[in-house]
């Protein structure tokens, strides 16, 4: 069957007017769950680099954790009863992609509280296995000064190249944003 | 209803898109080492598959020639992106895992391949159950290929532990594995269909 | 079914056979007995690997090539001395079953078997292939009277010098008395077993010349221009730079067959393997290299044939 050009462009018109309408419709329903999934990700990851254990992490973190702006970076001030903590954002290139995630630090700045990563693209069981506890709690509890793989910190075997760029991630944080930081 | 039940069947079986008729590799080798990521891979690109043969099938009368597969492509990005926020705001762990592949189920040559080749010429129906049966054969042939992988690449099945004391395949992890895997699949699926076919002959 | 019908004896890979044997000898030396039974193993699966792989192919005629049988002695020289025997057999698997059988089995296969297999558990195991290295026996009786070796952990040369920056002395990397895999040690034994495969025409002198040269070209670029701390000398005589050149990169199947086309499929190895080495996170870049040139083999042959078709066909007018 042989149709004019105006058919054509009535006919296209029709379909996108209706198939755009359903997935504006669909897409404003969805996405106030879609950002609360990326805020509740994102809190569970904070309070992991802080080592807060919780069973209702939501509302310790509403109850505990505020924005903070440090002057050069934004970042989170955790405050329960006496003490006090900061995540930062660090970020910086990877295997695949760009790494970032929050490096949590005690109040003096001068002791590492832990590190997690909210977005990475490594290879899953190689590079991606930064993001599994074994390598994230060793960590905790080090002194932050430049830091290089040892007996007590090592990198993940056969993801020499990622286990680097974490390192390299956290030594540029220290040399060049923790001088500018204003904590009060 | 008989010939529905043969193009369910053929679709799985001798037809299969990943196996005999080598389509939506590209996919086949980025997602399956877990079997999570390929089950929920499947079942969105069977969703895909089956309901935009339908919908082609549907609108294919008044689809004007000329601007048919601009039509069909329109439909297909339509339900891929409705599977993309539904992962989103339900599964928002695995859409994270599953990356930009969700996005690009709309590239699978296996759902263009069905609309043009049989949703464009059939009924809804028809269409609907060839589109569903293709994305079934698809979603299998992915679940064995990360079978193996992930047994082999972390020691377990659907991310539970074996409980196997073994050293991990670091290949089987990343994506070249699955050409070993899916090669050695086909392999085996062809030598059947040769012998199936002797068989044919000589009886 | 009598045992020799099914083997095919082929007399070139004889003679690679018999080039290998000192290799073998100073490798037990240096690692102890353990390298025959891994020999041994590995010759087995291989055997049936290829005598199952070929009977898919071939039916009850059959035949096992001599050539699988250097592939499984190469592949075994190539192979790190403490490394387990399930990994070895899923190396030498992968070898005869995927890197030959799959592409028709004898003289079809694109990459040279042994290399396919050992680059195969190479990124599949890169532990146990690479972190822990045997200390060599050097003196007698050394490995003869020894099952396996009882020290671990002593770098190869290749990687104290991109860790440490610290330079074997040329001589023991000449003799061999150094760590590394079984069979790369002894520049000596390679540079012997080369004469021999030349004196008796089985392997190339134009490959193993080319790639030696671009070698040699290509790490002194690096080092002069400052890209890499490893000498020229050292480059040639560390790592598995020597055997690969003369056992794998001449392997008749899968290098091209004209001059020319050698002589660029050898510069292609040469490059490649220094280049990995310069400037990628791998310590040794020829086993890549040589399957690398493997992979470009046929295209410059095919482009070598068209262009003196043309200039003939010129010179015709």
């Amino acid at each position: 069957m042989k149709r004019g050009y105006l058919y054509t462009v009535i006919f296209m018109a029709i379909v996108s007017i209706v198939l755009t309408a359903i997935l504006a419709i669909s897409n404003a329903a969805m996405l106030p769950t879609i950002k609360d999934n990326v805020w509740k990700a994102e809190q569970l990851a904070l309070l992991d680099a802080f080592g807060v254990v919780s069973d209702d992490p939501e509302a310790y973190f509403d109850a505990h954790v505020k924005e903070k702006d440090f002057g050069t970076v934004k970042g989170y001030m955790l405050e329960d009863g006496d003490t006090k903590a900061y995540a930062l954002p660090i970020e910086g290139p990877g295997l695949w992609g760009s790494i970032s995630g929050y490096l949590a630090l005690s109040e003096d700045l001068k002791t590492i509280l832990g590190i997690t990563f909210t977005d990475q693209n490594e290879t899953p069981g190689l590079g991606g296995r930064i993001d599994e506890p074994q390598f994230r709690d060793q960590f905790r509890g080090l002194n932050f000064e430049p830091l290089r793989y040892s007996e007590e910190l090592s990198a993940i075997t056969g993801a020499t190249q990622t286990s680097s760029s974490v390192l390299r991630m956290i030594n540029q944080f220290y040399e060049t944003i923790l001088p500018t930081l204003e904590v009060n | 209803m008989v010939e529905l039940k043969v193009i369910a069947k053929t679709n799985v079986t001798k037809e299969n898109q990943i196996l005999r008729q080598i389509l939506g590799i590209c996919s086949a080798l980025a997602v399956t080492n877990l079997m999570t990521n390929s089950l929920v891979m499947g079942v969105g690109v069977t969703f895909v598959t089956a309901l935009s043969s339908f919908t082609i099938s549907l609108i294919n009368q008044l689809i004007p020639q000329r601007i048919r597969m601009l039509i069909q492509t329109f439909v297909i990005a339509f339900y891929v992106i409705l599977v993309h926020l539904f992962l989103q705001t339900f599964l928002p762990s695995i859409s994270k895992q599953l990356g930009p592949y969700v996005g690009l189920i709309i590239t699978n040559c296996i759902i263009m391949g069905r609309a043009e080749a049989f949703a464009a010429k059939n009924p809804p129906l028809p269409a609907l159950v060839d589109g569903f049966f293709a994305g079934v054969g698809y979603l299998l042939v992915l679940l064995a290929i990360s079978f193996v992988r992930e047994i082999l690449g972390f020691g377990t099945i659907f991310g539970f532990s074996l409980g196997l004391n073994f050293t991990p395949w670091t290949l089987m992890v990343m994506p070249p594995a699955a050409f070993f895997v899916i090669s050695i699949l086909i392999w085996i699926t062809s030598a059947w269909a040769i012998k199936a076919e002797e068989k044919g002959r000589r009886a | 079914m009598e045992l020799k019908n099914h083997f095919m004896r082929q007399k070139m890979m004889t003679k690679v056979l018999i080039s290998l044997i000192p290799l073998y000898i100073f490798s037990v030396w240096l690692y102890g007995l353990r390298v025959l039974t891994l020999l041994a193993v590995v010759t087995l699966v291989g055997v049936l690997a290829e005598f199952w792989v070929m009977r898919l192919i071939q039916g009850d005629k059959v035949k096992v090539t001599e050539a699988a049988l250097v592939t499984c002695a190469l592949y075994t020289l190539t192979l790190p001395p403490t490394v387990p025997y399930w990994i070895a057999i899923v190396g030498i698997l992968v070898a005869l079953i995927l890197g030959k059988g799959a592409f028709g089995g004898f003289a079809r296969n694109i990459f040279n078997p042994a290399l396919v297999g050992r680059c195969f558990i190479y990124i599949s195991f890169p532990v146990q292939m690479t972190a822990a290295w045997a200390k060599t026996y050097t003196s007698l009786p050394g490995g003869f009277l020894r099952y396996g070796v009882d020290a671990l952990s002593e770098a190869t040369p290749m990687i104290l010098q991109e860790t440490q920056g610290v330079l074997t002395p040329l001589k023991d990397l000449f003799l061999g008395t150094v760590g590394g895999s079984i069979g790369e040690s002894s520049a000596l034994l390679i540079l012997i077993a080369a004469a021999y495969l030349l004196y008796t025409k089985t392997a190339s002198k134009t490959i193993m010349l080319w790639v030696t040269l671009s070698g040699l070209a290509f790490s002194s670029a690096f080092y002069y221009l400052g890209y890499s701390t490893a000498p020229p000398i050292f480059s040639i005589l560390s790592g598995g730079f020597l055997f690969a050149t003369v056992f794998m990169a001449t392997d008749p199947i899968s290098a091209p067959r004209d001059t020319l086309s050698q002589a660029l499929y050898g510069i292609i190895i040469g490059f490649s393997a220094i280049f990995i080495r310069t400037f990628s996170l791998f310590t040794e870049g020829i086993m890549f290299a040589v399957l690398i040139g493997n992979s470009f083999a046929p295209l410059i042959e095919r482009t070598v044939r068209e262009m003196r078709a043309k200039r003939a066909a010129g010179g015709a007018k």
